[in-house]
């Protein structure tokens, strides 16, 4: 499954990227990578962006990024 | 080619041409010349606490070009109290070495050709290792000489965490500098340290600086893999650094240690990846191995030092379940335990952070506290600002007086009174609303809200063809359009960073500030600033609306070709540091003085000397003495150029005076208030004890047309300049910006022709509308 089906609250961990190859590398650089542990934190007051814990920080992704990050529950 | 330099380096080993090179050879650092003075780098990501550590290292006291939201420009100061001489540099956030937006390109291009620093001080939030770590090991294996400066210990520990920075100098091999804000710190310590990292990083103690070629070499090389393999040597160095705060009540359990390798092969992240951490990356240029092993048996990965046996502190032991997360290190908002899609958020770092961005996010109230914060900043900058302002005024309007009683009355003295003094009154008169713009924007930008705000922003921007991204240009529109151009650098894409360009001007920035001022004082009842207040709110919020409204227009015409997306860190929520504000603020005062300062004095007394001259009855070269012999301004050489302006500025309800102030304000808007004073004289009439703006609106009032006698200022003549400034672009500084930014003269024609353009022609038909209305 994909980052974008998480529910709010919910955790995964990182399995891959499917986008083309500069979003990937930048995501992946970003600390996107496999085996990282990811939260969906909340969503934002229009529905997208949605923001993301990982490594310490919070990420704010587009659904439509989020939909090429792989992960496991 | 380029060996790391090494701490202990062996004479005669390793040595490659260019680092054997003498050091005059080296391309010197920023600021010219060849200098001795080593200069050192601060590098990090945004809101890692570089400009804490800046300020700390330069006591504050430092040149910028920076604006709020905005931190393109480098700040440089000189080393303080740190027991030798050194020039520091700031650098804007950059999360990796290859850029994914201008400005981090800016960043890196700087570090490899303009500013060559001779010691980077990489500065890592403790909360984020991993994440931060990743530009240290890129800039170690570049070859840069660096150091590590350890910041946000103080949030971790909140969670009962702490980094063992011995550990961690030991394995990333390089001096770890920690640094406590609550502890004062100890400058001279510091000082040595860089001062002796400085000197074996210099070329001819056997460091050597990384250049174009190395980057781009290493650049091409970087890929997938190599992330990976960062990440998992990361992960590893994060696991091991890791210990409990000293503190006794940490997390209130014990944490088993096990053996290294048990450790690594039970981790998600390792298994995943399905590499070994010895495998670590390799360097893209087989040279740039590490040239020599220091022989101790530890093992490499990755530049990575592993200690055999070291004390791998894991997650609570015997609670890994199969699908058990990792617990992250100091794992800020990590969810302890993953089961059935709920989380329980405790002890973390973060968690008070996520506390208020759940209501900072939320629909109701985030969308709520979004817009009173953008209304409290408008409008404080001028409920809050009005008793300054008339305090500074009315003191100018003394000191002109003073002036042209102490001096001799001469032209010399009226051009000092009344050209200098005047003009650089109009300047200070709207300092308090600029400090005001300058600091409520720095102090959101300190506490992490204008990340909450460019995310929560983001879907409807990205309806009108713009980014969640073009937020803060946006706002920096406000202050002032150059350096919000320079922070639209920041979005990726490259059709919404010059449609964020391309609207920007139209954002009332601060040098409208005046001229709204005074138009709306002249317009809005006395004794109640609340109007005014209100009406200025308005002309805010209107530009903001016609922006949107541009920027609509272009993005149903032209499309968006290349893919957009929005991704940015939300960095920890916290309580914005007054002094660091402060000071900055200051320094973008003092910039904004400085500059605009010069102009409107230039223009002030280029424009006494044309409204004063030529000298009637007298030869030439000699002046007359007294102030009633000054030429009329009617036969002045401004009032020829005004009568051939006359025919274009009549529609719009000035006459030539008006037309005249009008085109000064073309050199910077807020000239246009002391080119009024000028042409209209108000030092001919008016209660000398009267501030500057209160005589020139006491004149306003009075003065009219030479042929028909009608008043020249009336309620639609004002409306009618107030949307001429509103639309126009009058600032040629911006069209050489936006020239540059956008890559080409076409956006910054388009802008300047257009809006100018647009602004008269709707001018001119508010004025003869509201006429034929029968508004005065």
């Amino acid at each position: 499954m994909f980052l974008d089906h998480l529910r709010p609250g919910q955790g995964g961990i990182v399995q891959g990227i499917e986008a083309d190859a500069s979003l990937k590398l930048h995501l992946m650089e970003l600390g996107f990578v496999a085996g990282s542990p990811i939260v969906f934190l909340m969503s934002t007051p229009f529905g997208d962006p949605n923001v993301y814990a990982l490594r310490g920080t919070s990420i704010a992704l587009r659904k439509s990024e989020a939909k090429c990050i792989r992960v496991r529950i | 080619m380029h060996p790391r330099p090494d701490l202990n380096p062996t004479p005669g080993t390793d040595r490659d041409p260019i680092s054997a090179a003498p050091r005059e050879s080296k391309s010197s650092p920023a600021a010219g010349a060849e200098t001795e003075e080593p200069l050192i780098a601060l590098v990090g990501s945004a809101n890692s606490g570089k400009t804490t550590l800046f300020n700390l290292l330069t006591g504050s006291h430092y040149t910028t070009v920076n604006y709020p939201g905005a931190t393109v420009e480098f700040a440089l100061g000189q080393g303080k109290g740190l027991g030798f001489k050194c020039r520091i540099m700031d650098t804007p956030g950059l999360t990796s070495l290859i850029p994914a937006s201008l400005d981090e390109k800016v960043t890196v291009d700087a570090l490899f050709t303009r500013n060559k620093p001779d010691l980077i001080v990489a500065v890592v939030d403790a909360n984020q290792l991993s994440r931060h770590l990743y530009l240290v090991k890129q800039l170690q294996d570049l070859g840069f000489n660096l150091i590590i400066a350890l910041t946000m210990s103080d949030l971790l520990q909140r969670s009962g965490r702490a980094v063992d920075a011995k550990k961690l100098s030991e394995m990333m091999e390089r001096p770890v500098l920690p640094l406590d804000p609550r502890r004062k710190e100890k400058l001279p310590q510091i000082g040595s340290l860089l001062q002796q990292t400085c000197r074996e990083g210099r070329t001819d103690a056997g460091g050597s600086q990384p250049d174009e070629t190395a980057y781009r070499a290493f650049a091409s090389a970087m890929n997938d893999e190599r992330v990976m393999q960062y990440y998992a040597a990361l992960d590893l160095v994060e696991r091991l650094v890791a210990k409990d705060a000293g503190d006794g009540k940490a997390s209130g359990k014990s944490i088993p240690r096990r053996e290294e390798q048990e450790s690594v092969a039970g981790m998600p992240g390792t298994a995943d990846t399905d590499r070994p951490v010895s495998g670590g990356p390799e360097r893209g240029d087989p040279e740039n191995i590490r040239h020599k092993e220091s022989g101790t048996g530890e093992i490499r990965s990755g530049g990575i030092k592993e200690t055999s046996g070291g004390s791998g502190e894991v997650l609570p032991g015997g609670e890994i379940r199969k699908d058990d997360i990792r617990r992250p290190l100091h794992g800020a908002p990590a969810p302890q335990a993953v089961a059935d899609g709920k989380v329980v958020f405790a002890g973390s770092a973060r968690a008070r952070s996520d506390a208020a961005d759940r209501i900072l996010l939320h629909p109701v109230w985030g969308l709520g506290i979004f817009l009173l914060a953008m209304f409290a900043i408008f409008t404080s900058i001028f409920w809050l600002a009005t008793p300054f302002m008339d305090g500074i005024d009315t003191g100018f309007g003394w000191a002109i007086e003073g002036i042209k009683r102490l001096l001799p009355d001469s032209w010399a003295a009226d051009l000092f009174a009344d050209g200098a003094i005047g003009g650089i009154g109009t300047v200070v008169v709207f300092l308090p609303q600029i400090l005001i713009l300058f600091f409520t924007m720095g102090y959101l930008e300190d506490s992490g809200y204008l990340a909450r705000g460019a995310a929560l922003v983001d879907k409807p921007l990205s309806k009108i063809g713009l980014n969640g991204k073009s937020f803060v240009p946006l706002l920096s529109g406000y202050a002032c359009a150059i350096p919000a151009m320079l922070a639209a650098r920041t979005i990726p894409n490259r059709y919404e960073r010059n449609l964020t360009i391309f609207i920007i001007p139209l954002m009332s920035c601060s040098a409208r500030l005046p001229v709204y001022t005074l138009l709306l004082a002249f317009i809005t009842p006395r004794g109640k600033p609340w109007i005014g207040g209100l009406a200025l709110t308005g002309l805010y919020l209107s530009g903001l609306v016609l922006g949107a409204a541009v920027s609509t227009i272009i993005s149903k015409f032209i499309r968006n070709k290349e893919p957009s997306g929005f991704i940015l860190e939300l960095p920890a929520l916290r309580r914005p540091m007054l002094r660091v504000v402060a000071i900055s603020t200051y320094h973008k005062a003092q910039q904004y003085l400085r500059k605009a300062g010069l102009t409107i004095v230039a223009i002030s007394a280029g424009l006494w000397v044309l409204t004063h001259t030529p000298i009637q009855t007298h030869a030439p070269g000699s002046a007359p003495t007294a102030a009633g012999e000054y030429v009329a301004v009617s036969h002045s050489y401004a009032a020829q150029l005004g009568h051939v302006l006359e025919p274009v500025t009549r529609p719009m309800g000035l006459d030539w005076r008006g037309g005249v102030a009008m085109i000064c304000g073309f050199a910077a808007r807020e000239v246009f208030v002391s080119a009024m004073a000028l042409m209209y004289r108000i030092d001919e009439g008016g209660n000398g004890s009267d501030g500057v703006a209160d005589r020139l609106l006491a004149r306003m009032s009075e003065v009219r047309f030479e042929d028909t006698g009608a008043r020249i200022f009336t309620v639609s003549t004002v409306l009618g300049v107030i949307l001429f400034f509103m639309i126009a672009l009058q600032c040629l500084s911006t069209v050489a910006v936006a020239k540059v930014e956008s890559g080409g003269w076409r956006l910054a024609a388009a802008q300047l022709v257009l809006f100018t353009g647009a602004a008269y022609v709707l001018a001119v038909a508010l004025v003869q509308g509201l006429r034929a209305a029968g508004v005065p």
